[in-house]
């Protein structure tokens, strides 16, 4: 894994939040570099700024100072709807609410990050199909997400996060909602998806979960303070 | 001074006189068909008036009261009494049964006017020459002229008094205000009519312009989501068109056949008012798009602006 290319590189990332005259440092001084196909976890406890770190990762937020390279691309800076069209190309989210669309169907939920890159009606309809086999949720198709269980729900995300080939899936809590029984089926799924080549960058709090991933990385107030590869093994 | 009529009905004051007639060779009529309105004119009434003759000829002063009597027929007229020939020369009388005098020779026609009212259609009209008439009601002079009306009206009260001291001269108006005080009602009814339309298309923009705010809030979630997942501001303009889309649809669908039945109503009271008039259509569907989008422009904005980290934060 260590000969495969650099995916992100972020290097003295800060993030600082402004509320009135409250000035609040939730990431400092981050550096982290992540390959292609490796499967990080990002963990530590609540409010540690494991979701901020994410959503500057995923280019949901943009970074106070500091660098971030994605695919050797500075991303740090870019404009509004830059940051959109790379998300949409480059980055799949799982989020912990599973973030559905309740009056879309399964298949709808899964191709819109499709029909806003402008893929083909038939082009759409493979992916998407393709994407739902993947995760066992080929039978759903015309379900709405009310009609599926938590598990089958977080499955769908997972495929809509994997039907546009990113780069990178970036996953927040994405057992957070979920039963121990269907937090393991995802987790499993989330492996497979890494064994078969996927990038995965998780957040979580649950450490059984941090264990599936190949490299976890752990905050505390913002800052990177351990970093462990494979079987706990500290670096 | 270019002309001088006088009529015994005033034109477009809603006065009429009317009479059921009997036609020498004419066609056999339901009962309330056989009425024809009529006037006492004068001679230069109708060139005066600009009340084309298209054939025969007009009064002269020679259709006095113990000449022939005569009458000129509008077109409406004709149509209804002489269908397929021609009605010079042609002979009528006023009142029904076998025993009525078919006294009157028809010696011209004129192109139908609004007679009674301006919203008036078409009504077969008979005119008369006044001074064949036994008994004249009332007198209404018509002046053609190219002064000023305000001018022309001191000088003419003043031609009257040094003939007649007595003779009261009243009402003098121009044509002009004789239509507008016709179309007062009318015009009273189409600005009514407009206003309560105004006010309806505001509260349409306040109602989509609420709905759609508030549709906006319900959906900051969803459009975060579709913004985390690679919606530009395009999209999300569109998915706010869309819903408002529909609304414009729901309410043409339910709107526009309410709207044809009004017309139709309005096509009795209302003058130039046709119930299948397509511009009318056309105009007001553009109007409640415009309101509509007017109405989802600023809900739109906001939609735009929502921050795709809501998405997260909303777990």
């Amino acid at each position: 894994m260590s000969d495969a290319p650099t995916l992100i590189k972020m290097e003295g990332v800060k993030k600082v939040f402004y509320t009135d005259e409250v000035e609040t440092h939730a990431l400092e001084e981050i550096h982290l570099e992540i390959k292609k196909g490796t499967y990080i976890s990002i963990a530590g406890p609540s409010g540690c700024g494991k979701s901020t770190l994410l959503s500057i990762l995923g280019l949901l937020d943009s970074p106070s100072d500091g660098s971030y390279m994605l695919n050797g691309q500075p991303v740090g800076k870019l404009t509004i709807s830059e940051r959109t069209r790379i998300r949409n190309r480059e980055i799949g989210f799982i989020f912990q609410a599973f973030n559905l669309i309740g009056d879309l169907t399964v298949y709808e939920n899964v191709e819109l990050p499709l029909t806003y890159r402008g893929t083909s009606s038939a082009e759409r309809k493979q992916k998407v199909q393709n994407a739902l086999e993947r995760v066992g949720m080929a039978h759903r198709l015309r379900h709405y997400p009310s009609q599926l269980s938590g598990g089958q729900q977080q499955r769908v995300a997972v495929a809509r996060a994997l039907v546009g080939d990113p780069l990178i899936l970036m996953a927040d809590e994405p057992t957070g909602n979920l039963d121990s029984k269907n937090g393991e089926a995802v987790m499993e799924l989330l492996r497979d998806l890494h064994r078969n080549g996927a990038t995965v960058c998780m957040v979580t709090h649950d450490t059984r979960y941090a264990n599936f991933a190949e490299r976890s990385i752990h905050l505390f107030d913002g800052r990177i303070v351990e970093e462990t590869k494979e079987a706990g093994v500290s670096v | 001074m270019i002309a001088v009529g006088t009529g015994d009905v005033p034109t477009l004051t809603g006065d009429d006189e009317g009479s059921n007639i009997t036609v020498e060779g004419g066609p056999q009529l339901a009962e309330d068909l056989q009425d024809v309105d009529y006037d006492a004119v004068s001679p230069g009434y109708f060139s005066t008036l600009g009340i084309p003759l298209l054939s025969g000829r007009e009064f002269n002063e020679g259709d006095r009261a113990t000449a022939p009597k005569v009458a000129i027929a509008s077109e409406a007229m004709v149509k209804r009494f002489f269908p397929g020939r021609n009605p010079l020369g042609a002979h009528f009388g006023f009142g029904g049964g076998s025993k009525v005098k078919l006294d009157f020779e028809i010696v011209g026609v004129v192109k139908d006017v609004k007679q009674e009212h301006v919203s008036s259609a078409p009504y077969p009209y008979v005119y008369l020459p006044y001074a064949q008439r036994p008994k004249v009601t009332g007198m209404t002079f018509y002046v053609r002229s190219t002064q000023d009306p305000l001018l022309l009206g001191t000088t003419l009260q003043g031609t009257v008094r040094d003939l007649d001291a007595n003779l009261p001269v009243y009402d003098l108006k121009t044509m002009e205000r004789v239509v507008e005080e016709d179309l007062f009602s009318a015009r009273l009814v189409a600005m009514l009519s407009a206003s309560f339309a105004g006010l309806a298309a505001l509260l349409a923009a306040l109602g989509i312009y609420g709905v759609l705010a508030y549709v906006v809030v319900q959906r900051t979630r969803e459009i975060g989501i579709r913004m985390a997942l690679g919606a530009v501001a395009g999209h999300v303009r569109l998915l706010i068109l869309k819903e408002v889309g529909s609304m414009v649809l729901i309410g043409v669908g339910v709107g526009l056949p309410l709207a044809y039945g009004l017309a139709r109503f309005s096509e009795s009271i209302l003058y130039g008012v046709h119930a299948s008039d397509p511009a009318v259509y056309a105009l007001g569907l553009g109007l409640i798009a415009f309101i509509a989008l007017a109405a989802c422009f600023f809900p739109a904005r906001r939609a735009t602006r929502v921050d795709p980290l809501v998405a997260l934060r909303y777990e």
